[in-house]
């Protein structure tokens, strides 16, 4: 049987050099019916900023199929995959491809904006999303029917790191924010302030940076000056490695870094290990998670590919998992069966005990707090960070923004 | 906000100002005597902040991997101009560009294929640990060591171009390249060693900037955009504006970062097209 | 000339047919739209000599315009796209008047900084474009006009039609300009400023005007764009589209308004078909940009006109030695 994306690539080819004159070229390919396979797309960025994950994105989602024996239902699954680029513009033209080549299921698109894109295009030719990324809009303002989101919601990380920073250290109750200037920063510091006001935690001062600011001297010079127990990052990816960086730079000692998004355990590495040290840090995945499902998963995941997983290889898994799951449980491949199925399950992820809010298809799941480790200490190579706490709180429903999650 | 604030915030912007102005210096140094716009210069500065990281932790030792970032920068900037740019001379603008554009798309995959696409951190050497008490406010080592590097470096180059033989080649070449040539000078070797010394410049800017931001596959991208208009401020006539417009931006850009920080970037554009419109030969420019 | 242009029209009508077999029907809609951009953006290369590195705004500004009309309002579909337009031909303008009074490198930096402008303004001003997120929810209306019968667009091949006719159109209509006194003025002022100058024309209001008709037609394009895939993303405005879209006038080349369409279909076509070979695939891309410009600076236009010459020489050789 020849692969569709191998003939698919044929009629690029003959399209790229002949431009659009090669008349005669096999026409509609691909469109196999979806009545004698499952096929499941993965569109993921391989360069720009998230450039590191689409291989790990990739690797997993393959797992998940390759460990469900390859089919389902007595039938074959076929993995389609592309490079969104970690540009929305990209993800949507490249999801549209895969949907011509009979996607039905995707995951992988990592990026926030590339996801909720796509959100609009899964929900237009119904087909099932499932999601990752900071952005609580994709289970909140733009929720969708079509859509699932598997990243935990900011309120769930920001109230678990709360929680362990208040059970750690009682006394710590003077807190400094620093905070990214868009919507995800705002989300992170309106949670921290509703459950702060709870926990009897004064805010000193908060800082607002922008997006790919490159200088954060200024608010690390007032956060030291202001004297407080904990710095909060508030912000992700680069801007939170880079404010971690330049704070080590002032060598400040006393002030415990708290950060419950800001860095995924891919990013640790990018911070030397001194930066990383006594460091708290949320997160979505950690590969050391003890429970049975995540034990198999790291144990395949190290001999396909001699590492163990991290966010983007397990959101790639579990994602995958959890549908194939409710697919075997709706007895069906059809994708408005499998969504029913899937809202209201309650199921053991490689999380741990997990249910999807039928509301607003939020996943909710386990929140992982992890402190970094001195660097004399590290037993492996990826002896980053070990788990120390772990909750699982579902953001209360009146702060949801979800309001008519749609019909199918 | 504090006056301590606003003068560390100052200071900042000096800093960041320094390195964009190491950056846009290069890049006028190779418009004016050569007159192409390089779009590959982000390019040569990803690779100045990979080589410097790349020494810098293989032998542990950062002052070795500042000069081999503006060698290494240096001499990839020589491989474009001898077999690529030289052969565009006299073309339009828009297919030197396009040139280089292709070549910084070509040099950023090669970067992420050799060192992955994963950012790294560097910190810098013990010495420059830490930060000084300023009297108002503390201010990192590092930092001031940036700025005073940037500096030195510009007024060596303009000792250079200002006082030397070679010097007044370059000056001769930025006025009026014909004459050079009817003087008999090697004008290959001097477009050669004008497009090195920019690359070189790029490649500083980069090393310098590693334990700030450390190193990531975008960084190039982001940087080129700003050198731009850094050198657009600057004048197109006048190598030493874009030294003035650097510093002008790096100061507006953190200084606006006090008050309205999501609008510090659109800032940067709209004053470029003030200035544009009300003094279309930039800050030092000549027409 | 006129026969070279039948044929071009009957060629890009043959690729219009065959394009929806070939391809997705949304990617090739997209292929549609672009190839609109890059004819809009040659007015500017090509015709006025004005490279500029701005068309991605102009493109951005349509489609957050009529975007933003699809998405909040019931109006029929062609006064949000007659919208995006305008809205984007006024924003040329003043764009224009600014720009076209630099020449060369600056005119280039010039327009790249008001790309950025736009990006920037696009990405923080949220309540409007969606900001990072892009603008969504944006509809495609079943009705074309007030009152006209409704069509369900969302059948793929139906808004395909659509937008082919579109974009049909508003090529014709470029046709024209370049044709018009107004073209002549842009190529003699191209080839010789100073002479065009001294003959009486205002060059500056000519290129200006350029840029309206240019920003109108990459407006309309961009408010399709967006009803492509039902939303309009952030990265349509940054200048790395504008770089795309002269790459695709070049590699079509500038000498005629049917080369930007071979442009644009082979640079979406390489983007994905490399994308599918390799990940590292823009080291691919880069290497071809490397290669047009170092050994086919006129384009395929170029190109298509040397085989047939040097076929016509080759008749005429045969035809000599039959005779002799």
């Amino acid at each position: 049987m020849t692969s569709p994306l191998v003939s698919r690539r044929r009629v690029l080819q003959g399209g790229a050099s002949l431009g659009l004159a090669g008349l005669a070229a096999p026409a509609i390919v691909g469109r196999a019916s979806a009545a004698d396979e499952l096929v499941m797309g993965t569109i993921t960025p391989h360069t720009g900023t998230y450039g590191y994950a689409g291989k790990q994105v990739i690797e997993g989602a393959k797992l998940a199929i390759d460990m469900h024996g390859g089919e389902i239902l007595g039938k074959p699954i076929r993995h389609v995959t592309r490079d969104s680029e970690g540009k929305p513009a990209v993800g949507v033209r490249r999801l549209s491809e895969a949907l011509s080549e009979g996607v039905t299921v995707f995951n992988g698109n990592y990026s926030s904006a590339v996801g909720l894109a796509q959100s609009e295009i899964a929900a237009k030719r119904k087909v099932l999303q499932y999601s990752a990324g900071g952005s609580e809009d994709f289970t909140g303002s733009r929720c969708s029917r079509y859509t699932f989101h598997w990243s935990a919601n900011t309120y769930t990380a920001v109230k678990a790191m709360m929680d362990y920073v208040q059970k750690q250290m009682p006394n710590a109750k003077r807190w400094y924010t620093i905070t990214a200037d868009y919507v995800f920063g705002q989300g992170l510091l309106k949670y921290a302030e509703v459950i702060g006001k709870e926990m009897g935690i004064e805010f000193v001062g908060n800082d607002f940076h922008p997006l790919g600011e490159r200088q954060y001297t200024q608010y690390i010079t007032k956060a030291i000056a202001s004297e407080p127990d904990v710095l909060c990052l508030l912000n992700g990816g680069s801007d939170a490695v880079t404010t971690l960086r330049q704070f080590h730079n002032y060598g400040a000692e006393g002030i415990q870094i708290v950060t419950p998004w800001g860095l995924e355990a891919d990013q640790m590495p990018e911070l030397a290990p001194e930066m990383r040290e006594g460091i708290i840090i949320g997160q979505n995945y950690y590969y050391d998670i003890d429970t049975p499902a995540n034990r198999k998963f790291v144990e395949a995941y190290r001999e396909a590919y001699g590492a163990p997983p991290a966010y983007a290889g397990a959101y790639g898994y579990d994602s995958f998992r959890t549908v194939l799951m409710a697919m075997e449980r709706a007895g069906t491949t059809d994708v408005a069966e499998a969504i029913r199925t899937l809202e209201g399950m309650e199921y053991d992820s490689i999380l741990g005990p997990t249910t999807i809010d039928t509301a607003t298809h939020q996943t909710v799941r386990p929140y992982f707090i992890l402190e970094g480790v001195d660097p004399a200490k590290m037993e492996h190579d990826s002896d980053f960070a070990r788990v120390v706490y772990t909750g699982s709180d579902k953001q209360p429903a009146e702060l949801n923004e979800c309001e008519d999650i749609g019909s199918l | 906000m504090t006056t301590g604030l606003i003068i560390v915030q100052l200071m900042n912007g000096i800093a960041l100002g320094a390195l964009y102005a190491l950056m846009a210096f290069g890049l006028s140094i190779i418009k004016g005597l050569l007159n192409i716009p390089n779009f590959a210069h982000g390019a040569l500065y990803l690779i100045g902040a990979y080589v410097a990281f790349e020494v810098s932790s293989s032998l542990d030792s950062f002052w070795l991997g500042l000069p081999a970032a503006v060698l290494a920068s240096a001499a990839v900037g020589v491989v474009i101009e001898r077999f690529g740019v030289r052969r565009l001379y006299g073309s339009a603008y828009l297919f030197q560009l396009l040139l280089l554009f292709g070549i910084a798309l070509v040099l950023e995959q090669c970067v992420i294929l050799i060192w992955g696409t994963l950012g790294q951190s560097l910190t810098p050497p013990g010495i420059l640990m830490g930060a000084v008490d300023l009297g108002v406010s503390l201010f990192p080592k590092y930092l001031l060591f940036t700025t005073l590097v940037s500096f030195l470096v510009i007024v060596g180059i303009w000792f250079v171009i200002e006082k030397t033989h070679f010097g007044a080649v370059i000056r001769a070449g930025l006025e009026r390249r014909e004459m050079v040539s009817a003087l008999g000078i090697n004008i290959e070797l001097l477009f050669t060693l004008a497009f090195a010394m920019g690359a070189g410049l790029a490649g500083l800017a980069g090393a310098l900037a590693v334990p700030l931001v450390g190193v990531s596959n975008t960084m190039g991208t982001d940087m080129l955009a700003i050198a731009f208009v850094v050198v657009v401020l600057g004048g197109l006539g006048s190598i030493y504006g874009a030294i003035a417009a650097g510093l002008l931006v790096g100061i507006v850009q953190s200084m606006s970062a006090l008050w309205v920080p999501s609008a510090s970037t659109v800032l940067i554009y709209a004053m470029m097209i003030l200035i544009i419109a009300f003094r279309p030969q930039g800050l030092l420019g000549e027409r | 000339m006129l026969d070279n242009r039948l044929i071009g029209l009957v060629l890009a009508l043959a690729g219009v047919i065959v394009a929806p077999l070939l391809l997705p029907v949304a990617n090739a809609t997209e292929l549609l739209i672009f190839a609109l951009v890059a004819a809009s953006a040659n007015l500017l290369i090509g015709w006025s000599g004005l490279y500029s590195f701005g068309q991605a705004a102009l493109f951005g500004i349509g489609g957050y315009a009529g975007g933003y009309l699809l998405a909040n309002t019931d109006l029929a579909l062609l006064l949000p796209v007659v919208f995006g337009g305008l809205v984007a031909a006024v924003f040329a303008v003043a764009m224009g008047a600014m720009c076209v009074r630099r020449v060369g490198i600056y005119f280039i930096m010039l327009t790249f900084a008001f790309n950025q402008l736009v990006y920037y303004i696009a990405y923080s001003w949220r309540d409007v474009t969606g900001g990072e997120d892009g603008l969504f929810g944006i509809e495609r209306p079943g009705a074309l006009l007030p009152g006209l019968p409704e069509i369900d667009l969302n059948v793929p091949i139906n808004f395909y039609i659509l937008v082919a006719v579109i974009v049909g159109l508003c090529f014709l209509a470029l046709l024209r300009v370049v044709d018009s006194p107004l073209g002549q003025i842009l190529l003699a002022a191209k080839d010789n400023p100073r002479r065009a100058g001294s003959v009486g024309y205002d060059i500056h209001a000519a290129q200006t005007l350029a840029f309206a008709i240019s920003g109108f037609f990459s407006g309309i394009a961009g408010v399709l764009y967006g009803m492509v895939y039902w939303i309009m993303p952030i990265d349509a405005v940054h200048w790395l589209t504008s770089g795309y879209i002269v790459f695709m006038v070049l590699v079509g080349g500038t000498s005629s308004m049917f080369g930007p369409l071979i442009g644009a279909t082979i640079f979406i076509l390489l983007q994905d078909f490399f994308s599918t070979l390799w990940a590292r695939w823009p080291l691919l891309f880069g290497a071809v940009i490397i290669a047009v410009v170092m050994f086919l600076r006129g384009g395929v236009i170029e190109l298509v006109s040397h085989v047939r010459g040097f076929a016509a020489r080759r008749r005429a050789m045969r035809g000599e030695a039959g005779n002799a």
